[in-house]
């Protein structure tokens, strides 16, 4: 254990040791063991880091990152699984690195950052490593715990959480251009009112692709499986929109599907939403279907062992069609 | 240096979910950060919490954390609960079916949304002062402030150690009253006033703190003091107006809820310890978020008075108040005919209730009680109802609503007669100590009898109302001829036969409103 970490803890040994004892009254779980192990792995860094750049704060960062560890052992998101897993990284990759961050508002960068990663973690398709990966490069630039949450937002939107796009985006606006741009992986020296005026434009735009933004149509993705392999479809699911949102009901149960360069994600519909989606077996008019390929404006979008087109949804830049073979919504981007 | 957040834990909203529709979902990327660790401050774009939602999370920490009240006496029940007799005296056990709620804790909670006024009472020591200084933290004062401020009742207690005194300096210079400056106490300008100990203050003090309570102002030298709207919290020991000095009858009715600290159960004591360990005072550790701005509490005011209050539950406030006022040996004409018409001759009771009318006393609630229920107690049992069925996270009252907060709001206006024979009545002989219980049965006695009556259907009183209210453009003489005499039938009948109950009184003074309003249209009709 650190010097810094080991004083923080004995100059408040009562007070943290009356707050350990209050935690387990709560957490009746809240195992001693594995908390001093998450103290000593995880927490003992970031108040190093903390100490290394300002000593006298150290004290309120150890505080902080004390009472959250209490949470995160008590409730047991830490180890052991792969949501968890995420949260153990960005105590011990992230939160290091943004020390200055971290000394500046030990209790709301701690928990948010936490939060963040089990979010992350626990969303279906989200890549919480490249969030982490992300999270690395924007902490080292961001000492302003707003900057470099606002970032962290952005970051977790590109990592795979495409329901947050248009907050993210007005996130991203918020931001210093060359924290902006760093977020949502343009080139340093790119404009950030071009790559923001392509962002709105189109949703199949990467500004972090440097061959450029692949051909349309193409299959950008599939959203969602079979309920037996993990996924939410207990049935072959049909894809439909309510003004420009597209829904997908499998059986009795409808969802909310987003879709964009970086990922998809469905989201349970409330119960009593209007019953007014279009869920339509017919093709849009500018889509075909000719042996076994499905053709946009007369382009192939490649062939896909779907079976017989069972729906087909449009909205601006996206084509959404199910099968009768599928249990997933293929996702195809037309821009 | 963090503050000690495990005591300010707050219940995870909602508090109480409702099986309410879904407003469409909307994703905000701010959701990131919200989660099983800490609680996000402000900064990071969380929306703030309805208010309704923001009460309830300041009543759940405080009665988890501060006070420690583990009463449930205020019960609502979704499905017909669990209940189980104990002992000899039959006392019954009720595990409620729905979220429940300590009376001791709610209704200050309350009376702070509403800014009206609520008495604590109970022996020493319970958490009656504690208690006031809470709600006045939870205004965004400073517990220095808040104990500064109080004003703490003793027999040397003057009008100007309340209110304020001239500037000695003017009172020596001055030509005119108008040049004398007063120095008012800083208390009148607060928004949660507290009065320690009301009961030992001196009358002529007494009569100060009346003006203050009643018209909000203050008066020293022709001088007047505005006060804004307030929430005000009494203590007391004993609330039967003992104490040092009498409590004068009109400032006793200006309380609109009176409280009684329950007992504390030992089996919390390790809550105590604990508190005792930590060092930890509750009012000095609020959580900020709970904390309501003067803002907060001026829209929460509005948001309570809109929820509704639908016709039946009103229906059903109206009868029981119709009970008490009738005393049909006061006077000769009908509208006299009442306890207060009594009371102002200064009859002695006993005289009064010997006198038989026929009426079954046991069965007329009127009998038991030795007043009725004023204009000002009705209004505030109906704000009162709105703010427990908003406190609930519900827009429209529900009768349990009113059933819950009626005992809280009548504690000290409906004074019970004691050698009733209700009171007589084997299994009733405790409704004499307990005001809470006898009042609530009070009201499930004359929601029976308005169901035998069968009110909720067949109310042709209502009905004419009903009608008359809906306005008289368009109604020609004919028309007004035959609703009078829809009125003089209705008269004849419920007086053919019957004894003069409460409702029955109240429903013959409505047909002779009615009535009268009809024969002066008529009047006009006929001159135009």
């Amino acid at each position: 254990m650190s010097d810094a970490f080991a004083r923080a803890l004995r100059g408040r040994r009562g007070e943290l040791n009356g707050r350990f004892d209050e935690a387990r009254r709560r957490y009746p779980a809240l195992d001693a063991d594995a908390f001093a192990a998450f103290l000593s792995v995880a927490v003992d860094p970031v108040v190093s880091a903390v100490a290394a750049l300002h000593a006298d704060r150290a004290t309120d960062a150890a505080a902080a990152a004390y009472d959250a560890a209490i949470d995160i052992v008590g409730r047991q998101i830490t180890g052991g699984s792969a949501r968890r897993a995420l949260v153990d990284d960005v105590w011990q990759r992230v939160l290091p690195i943004a020390a200055a961050a971290v000394a500046a508002d030990p209790a709301r960068v701690i928990a948010a950052l936490t939060n963040a990663a089990y979010h992350i973690a626990g969303t279906v398709g989200a890549r919480g490593s490249a969030w982490m990966t992300a999270m690395e490069g924007l902490a080292a630039r961001a000492a302003e715990p707003t900057q470099l949450l606002a970032a962290g937002q952005v970051a977790a939107w590109r990592a795979g959480l495409a329901h947050y796009r248009s907050t993210a985006l007005a996130v991203a606006d918020s931001l210093p251009e060359a924290l902006a741009l760093a977020a949502v992986g343009a080139a340093p020296g790119a404009s950030w009112r071009d790559v923001r005026s392509r962002l709105g434009e189109s949703r199949w735009y990467d500004p972090a692709r440097s061959d450029g933004t692949p051909e349309a149509p193409r299959i950008a993705t599939v959203a969602g499986a079979f309920r037996g392999f993990g996924g939410p479809f207990a049935e072959p699911p049909l894809v439909g929109t309510v003004g420009d949102q597209f829904r997908v009901l499998s059986g009795a149960e409808e969802w909310l599907l987003f879709a964009d360069a970086f990922g998809a994600t469905l989201h349970r519909a409330p119960a009593h939403l209007e019953a007014d989606a279009q869920w339509a077996p017919s093709i849009p008019a500018d889509v075909a279907v000719q042996g076994g390929c499905v053709l946009w404006h007369g382009q192939s979008v490649g062939a896909a062992a779907w079976g017989d087109v069972t729906s087909a949804a449009m909205t601006e830049n996206t084509l959404a069609l199910t099968g009768s073979l599928a249990h997933g919504v293929v996702i195809v981007a037309l821009a | 240096m963090p503050v000690f957040r495990p005591f300010q834990r707050l219940s995870a909203a909602p508090t109480n979910p409702h099986a309410a529709p879904a407003a469409p979902r909307a994703f905000d990327v701010a959701e990131l950060y919200r989660g099983p660790v800490g609680a996000t401050p402000d900064g990071d774009g969380a929306p703030s919490l309805p208010l309704d939602e923001k009460l309830r999370q300041a009543y759940f920490w405080i009665v988890n954390t501060a006070i420690i009240s583990p009463h449930y006496d205020v019960e609502y029940n979704a499905a017909p609960p669990q209940s189980y007799v104990v002992g000899d005296s039959k006392a019954r056990l009720t595990l409620p079916s729905a979220q429940s709620y300590s009376g001791y804790v709610l209704l200050p909670l309350l009376t702070f949304a509403t800014r009206r006024k609520c008495l604590f009472v109970g022996g020493p020591g319970r958490g009656k002062t504690a208690s006031a200084v809470l709600m006045g933290v939870l205004a965004g004062y400073s517990v220095r402030d808040v104990r500064r401020a109080m004003q703490h009742g003793h027999p040397q207690l003057t009008v100007a150690d309340l209110l304020g005194m001239p500037l000695p300096a003017d009172l020596v210079n001055a030509q005119r009253l108008e040049d004398i400056r007063i120095s008012w106490r800083q208390w009148l300008g607060m928004r949660v006033k507290i009065v320690d100990e009301y009961n030992r203050i001196p009358t002529r003090t007494q009569s100060a703190l009346l003006t203050v309570m009643s018209d909000n102002y203050a008066e020293v030298l022709d001088h007047i003091y505005e006060c804004p709207e307030a929430a005000w919290f009494l203590t007391a020991n004993d609330d039967q107006g003992g104490g040092t000095y009498q409590v004068i009858e009109a400032l006793r009715d200006r309380i609109d809820v009176v409280v009684q600290a329950l007992a504390f159960n030992p089996r919390f004591l390790s809550e105590l310890l604990t508190r005792i360990e930590a060092r930890i005072r509750a009012e000095e550790v609020v959580p900020r978020e709970i904390v309501f701005s003067e803002d907060e509490v001026d829209r929460m005011q509005g948001e309570i008075l809109a929820v509704a209050l639908p016709d039946a539950v009103r229906r059903r406030l109206e009868f029981f108040a119709s009970q008490f006022e009738l005393c049909e040996v006061a006077a000769e004409q009908l509208e006299y005919r009442t306890k207060d018409t009594a009371r102002l001759a200064g009859a002695e009771w006993p005289a009064l209730t010997a006198r038989d009318t026929g009426r079954d006393r046991l069965k007329d609630l009127g009998c038991q009680t030795k007043n009725g229920v004023s204009v000002r107690a009705l209004m505030t049992l109906l704000h009162y109802s709105k703010a427990i069925a908003y406190f609930r996270g519900n827009g429209v009252v529900d009768l349990e609503d009113a059933r819950q907060v009626l005992p809280f709001v009548l504690h000290d206006k409906l004074v019970p007669d004691h050698d009733a024979p209700f009171f007589e009545a084997p299994g009733n002989a405790m409704y004499r100590t307990d005001r809470i219980g006898w009042l609530r049965r009070l009201f499930d006695l004359s929601c029976a009898e308005y169901d035998r009556l069968d009110l909720d259907r067949d109310d042709p009183v209502a009905a004419l109302a009903a009608e008359l209210r809906a306005g008289l453009e368009g109604v020609n003489e004919r028309e007004v001829r035959a609703r009078l005499l829809k009125v003089e039938r209705l008269v004849a009948e419920l007086s053919k036969g019957r004894k003069l109950y409460g409702h029955l009184y109240d429903d013959l003074l409505t047909l002779k409103h009615i009535h009268q309003r009809y024969t002066n249209y008529r009047r006009w009709l006929e001159t135009r």
